[in-house]
Parts: structure tokens; C-alpha cells; sequence
């Protein structure tokens, strides 16, 4: 049985194409759902936009930078706090959303003027903020503002600032994915190579695709700052324009979520010899080899082997009191792509669970191949789920507990199946050591649920 | 000999990820370089470590011997013919799978 057509599905048979469940003996050379491709008119997609993915995954992050729409408010509006990335200037990213709220006036005789002002007026109100990103929307992309003309005339009139441009409207591509895409590699060609970092360690290294969700990127800085790594750029989480400029000169790049940031982490081989190396940051086994993949390639080995032994015995007996509860539990993961693979096997050889279904909405066919040759065996596989097959799958895998986010989390908490926020969190971070052990509670919290209980109860009629 | 090239390309496709990198040369450079120096480290002969890239592929090598010496205790011991066999099987069978025979559309892009 390799691709399934679900009967969901029924109306819209190209969906088989998108979803496999694995049988034993089979591998990715057999069967690969088809991924990146335009969604199916009818299928009742949950992925985001192109502009998204460039924004709220990626740009949006940075803790010193302000972020201008270029585009009607909405645009900025969900696409400012749905993530919760903190920082430590004071959450400066996540307390302020800016728009140029373009309206039709400006749609029909055009809207450089405003996003001019607009961005002057964002500069003065921070005076001490020099950095700035501007995107373009659907609507200021299809009248074809040049907000890179905009931006060379207010650098040249402030003459202390530094603007990047992305020029990535909602319809650039098929999914966020497009967006991720853009930003690299943009960035990469225009502001790496343009700042000069201090260097303070003989060990220099990026962390790419990490986002600083929940205190991730703090936890990995800790771990940096204790075995004498200097991190030149967080790409991006909690990290800074400048830094991210900077990239250039560290000796390695360690790439969490190749699927936002590989192409980074790829251009910086190609381009300045410096080496990425795929790592899983979540996940309290594969942490370990992470940690000790750094001190190989640094000579560091005694001071990494010392962090782990400490961490080890902070939180592993923790982590197997909840190995006892949670072993043989059901659990789907529906989230963007590279969480599949990172978490699968986390989950199942960590924590003793069961992972019945994973979905996809943006990742690529190079995911699929990572997160079917890592899965299990019956395992249902899904590329960009839409809402009916989401209620099929709860029916035939019947999952203890689904990590999905708030769009999908939303679906299922009507059907009463208990759901954690894999793309934020519940009470993270889930990174590291700690992070293993906050993601298992999280799973324990949320599967022992009184409240999901209750909620299925009927009291109009007394059951 | 092929039970034991089973168990060794079975955890590479588990437990790594450099195999599946965006695109053909990348994968085949990693493939090659990673599991040559797995063998060169387990026959305790010394890798190549003279730039950052051919660092990154001990540092990936290192990790997987120990690993799997670990978990497979027959893997110590292994001749120098034996492991040179299991070197080139593996690195085989995940050409085969990652490159050659990958249904993945994008491995072949020239750009990233």
C-alpha cells in the first residue's frame, strides 16, 4: 500500500500523490509524496504565504531591527505575534508591528511616497534603532513599488542607517517555503561580507535555523558560551543584523532547520568555504551527538563531554519519569516540515512513544526522504493535510496527542483530541536537555488533560 | 559480511543527515568523505583535517564510529578488508538511494 488516496480524497485524486503510509521493505526510492507543488483547488490547504515565511519565520526575529510592511495592515497584522520568539532587548521585535496600511488611493496612483514617510517616521520614533527591513505585499509587488529605489533614498538621507529589501509578495510561491528561500539567499548575496565581527574565541561558529522559540536560541548560546564557541551570527533567533552581516568568518555553520535556512548554510560552503553541519538541537540523545559533532571539529571534546555529564545528571532522571508515562502513547506531528524529522525519532527512542501520522505543510521532497527513512514502519505521511484528511487520519491512527499549531490545534481540540503548539510551544524552550525534558511534560500535561475530558461531555444530555 | 552492511547503512539512514543534503554533489561529497573517514577511524588511520570542510567531515565520522562502535560490538574488530568492504557497500547503497535512484526533483537544481 504506498500512496493512498484517502476517501477524504475522493473528489480531488491528485491528493494520493501526497500521502503515504510506510510498509517494511520500502524506501524513499520506491515512494516520496510529492511536495513544493502548488496546492490542489479544493484541497483546504493550511499553509501560510511566500511573504510569511520570509517574515514571521525569519526576518521578523531579529531583535534590533524594525520590520516595515510594505502593504495593507493585515499583512503586518498576522505576521506580528503569532510566534513567540523573545529577545533580550526587551522583546523589542514582538512589542511593535509596522504597515505603510496601504488603501486603494494608494494602490491606484502608487505607494513609494508613503512607504518613503513611513519609513522616516519609523526611524525617528526609534532613534535608536539603524536597521530596518522592508517587504513587499500582494498589492504593493502587483503595482510595482521599487522599494529598493525607497530604501537607497533614505539611507542616503540618514546616512547611519542599513536597509535590506525583500521582495517577496504572498504569491512568489507555492507556500512560506518560497519565502525562507528569498531571504537566503538575498541575504547572503547582499549583506554577507558587509560587517566585520570581533572575534573573541579561536572557535567561530553560526547557528543557522534556530529561532529563539521560547529561549531555544538561549539555551544553545549557554551551551556555546560554556565550551568556549563563539557564535559570530544566530540565524536569527535573538540575533542581531550586524552579526547576521558577519557570517563570513566563522569557521563552521551547525544548521538546525535546513529547510528555512539551508540554503544559508549552502551558499556559505560554496561561497566562503565554510562548512555546514546538519544538527538535531531538540531531541536529549541527538543533542548529545550535536554538542560532541562540535567538539570533534573544534578539539574540544573534554569541555563538551563535561557539559553533557552535568546536564545528563540534571535532567535525565527527570526525563525518565516521563518516559514511564509516556511510553506507548499515540502522538501526531503536524507541523511545517523539519519538525518531523527532528522529532520522530526524539520522541519514539527518548520517550518510548508512538509516532502514528506526520504532515507537512511546506516542507520538500528532501524532507520527506529525511523523515520517512528516520519514521516507522505505518506510519501515515502527509504533505500539505488538508482538514478532512486531518479528521480521516484522528480515525484511523486514533493519536493520544497531536503536535500541530494554532490553525490545525484549533480543528482537533473539536474533535477532543488533545494538541501542543509545535510551532511555538506550550511552556518551552524544547531545545537541549531542558528542552527535552519541557517537551515531555508538555506531552504528559497535555494527554492527562482533565479539561479535554470534561470537554467531551454532552451536559445538555447528562453525559 | 551483508548483515553487517545492513546494520551499518540501516543507522546512517536513521540517525543521519548529511546524506540528504539540498543536492547531488553535496550529498555524494558527504557520503564518500564521511564514511571513508569512518573506516580510516576505525582502522585507527588518521583523516584528513587540513580546512574547515574536510574537518566537518571527521567531526560527522567521529561521531558515527563512536556511535557505531556503540551500538554494534562487532564493529571494533572488524579487518581492515572487512571494514573497507562495508565502506564501499554502504556508501553504495546510500548513492543509490540519496542519488541515483532519489525520486527527489530538486537534488539535480544547479542553484541552491
Amino acid at each position: 500500500m504506498p500512496m493512498v488516496l484517502l476517501e477524504a480524497d475522493v473528489k480531488i485524486p491528485e491528493r494520493k500523490k501526497h500521502v503515504y503510509i510506510k510498509q517494511p521493505g520500502e524506501d524513499t526510492k520506491q515512494f516520496l509524496p510529492a511536495s513544493n507543488i502548488t496546492t490542489i483547488p479544493g484541497s483546504l490547504s493550511e499553509r501560510g504565504c511566500s511573504y510569511c515565511g520570509a517574515k514571521l519565520v525569519i526576518g521578523g526575529v531579529l531583535k534590533d531591527t524594525i520590520q516595515i510592511i510594505h502593504g495593507p495592515v493585515g499583512c503586518s497584522y498576522n505576521t506580528w505575534h503569532t510566534k513567540r520568539y523573545p529577545s533580550d532587548t526587551d522583546n523589542f521585535q514582538i512589542k511593535y508591528a509596522w504597515s505603510t496600511d496601504m488603501k486603494e488611493s494608494n494602490v491606484v496612483f502608487g505607494g513609494e511616497g508613503r512607504l518613503k514617510k513611513s519609513m522616516l517616521e519609523a526611524f525617528a520614533a526609534f532613534p535608536d534603532k539603524k536597521r530596518m527591513m522592508v517587504y513587499t505585499t500582494c498589492a504593493t509587488a502587483l503595482i510595482g513599488d521599487d522599494i529598493k529605489a525607497i530604501a537607497k533614498e533614505v539611507e542616503d538621507e540618514l546616512g547611519d542607517v542599513d536597509i535590506f529589501c525583500i521582495e517577496c509578495p504572498g504569491f512568489a510561491g507555492v507556500s512560506q517555503s518560497r519565502g525562507h528561500h528569498v531571504f537566503n539567499i538575498d541575504w547572503v548575496n547582499r549583506k554577507v561580507g558587509t560587517v566585520e565581527p570581533e572575534i573573541t574565541s579561536e572557535y567561530t561558529i553560526n547557528v543557522i535555523g534556530d529561532y529563539n522559540i521560547q529561549g531555544d536560541a538561549y539555551v544553545l548560546q549557554r551551551y556555546m558560551d560554556e565550551i568556549g564557541v563563539q557564535v559570530i551570527a544566530h540565524f536569527t533567533g535573538n540575533g542581531t543584523y550586524d552579526a547576521c552581516r558577519s557570517m563570513h568568518r566563522a569557521k563552521l555553520s551547525i544548521t538546525n532547520c535546513a529547510r528555512s535556512a539551508g540554503y544559508i548554510a549552502n551558499e556559505l560552503q560554496k561561497q566562503y568555504g565554510i562548512p555546514r553541519m546538519d544538527v538535531d538541537t531538540w531531541g536529549f540523545d541527538y543533542v548529545k551527538e550535536s554538542l560532541r559533532k562540535v567538539g570533534a571539529f573544534f578539539n574540544i571534546e573534554d569541555r563538551v563531554e563535561a557539559l553533557i555529564e552535568r546536564e545528563t545528571t540534571l535532567y535525565q532522571p527527570k526525563l525518565d519519569g516521563y518516559k514511564e508515562k509516556l511510553a506507548g502513547k499515540k502522538v501526531a506531528i503536524w507541523t511545517g516540515g523539519p519538525r518531523l524529522w527532528h522529532w520522530t525519532k526524539a520522541l519514539e527512542d527518548d520517550l518510548g512513544m508512538k509516532v502514528v501520522a506526520m504532515s507537512s505543510k511546506f516542507g520538500h521532497q528532501e524532507d520527506f526522504e529525511k523523515v520517512i527513512s528516520r519514521g516507522s514502519v505505518g506510519t501515515v505521511y502527509i504533505d500539505d493535510g488538508n482538514e478532512l484528511e486531518f479528521f480521516e487520519v484522528i480515525d484511523m491512527v486514533k493519536p493520544d496527542v497531536i503536535f500541530t499549531g494554532p490553525r490545525v490545534g484549533e480543528l482537533v481540540k473539536k474533535v477532543h483530541v488533545p494538541y501542543i503548539n509545535g510551532h511555538a510551544y506550550h511552556n518551552g524552550p524544547y531545545m537541549g536537555f531542558e528542552g527535552a525534558v519541557n517537551m515531555a511534560r508538555d506531552l504528559y500535561n497535555a494527554i492527562n488533560s482533565k479539561m479535554f475530558k470534561l470537554a467531551k461531555r454532552d451536559i445538555s444530555k447528562g453525559v | 559480511m551483508e548483515e553487517k552492511v545492513d546494520a551499518v547503512y540501516g543507522f546512517v539512514m536513521e540517525r543521519c543527515l548529511w546524506q540528504f543534503f539540498s543536492r547531488n554533489w553535496d550529498r555524494e561529497a558527504n557520503i564518500k568523505n564521511i564514511m571513508g573517514n569512518v573506516a580510516k577511524l576505525q582502522s585507527a588511520q588518521e583523516a584528513d583535517r587540513a580546512t574547515n570542510q574536510t574537518n566537518a567531515y571527521y567531526a560527522d565520522a567521529k561521531i558515527l564510529t563512536e556511535q557505531l562502535s556503540k551500538k554494534f560490538p562487532w564493529f571494533v574488530s572488524l579487518s581492515l578488508e572487512e571494514i573497507s568492504t562495508i565502506r564501499d557497500q554502504v556508501i553504495d547503497r546510500l548513492m543509490d538511494v540519496a542519488v541515483v535512484h532519489s525520486l527527489n526533483a530538486e537534488r539535480t537544481e544547479i542553484n541552491y
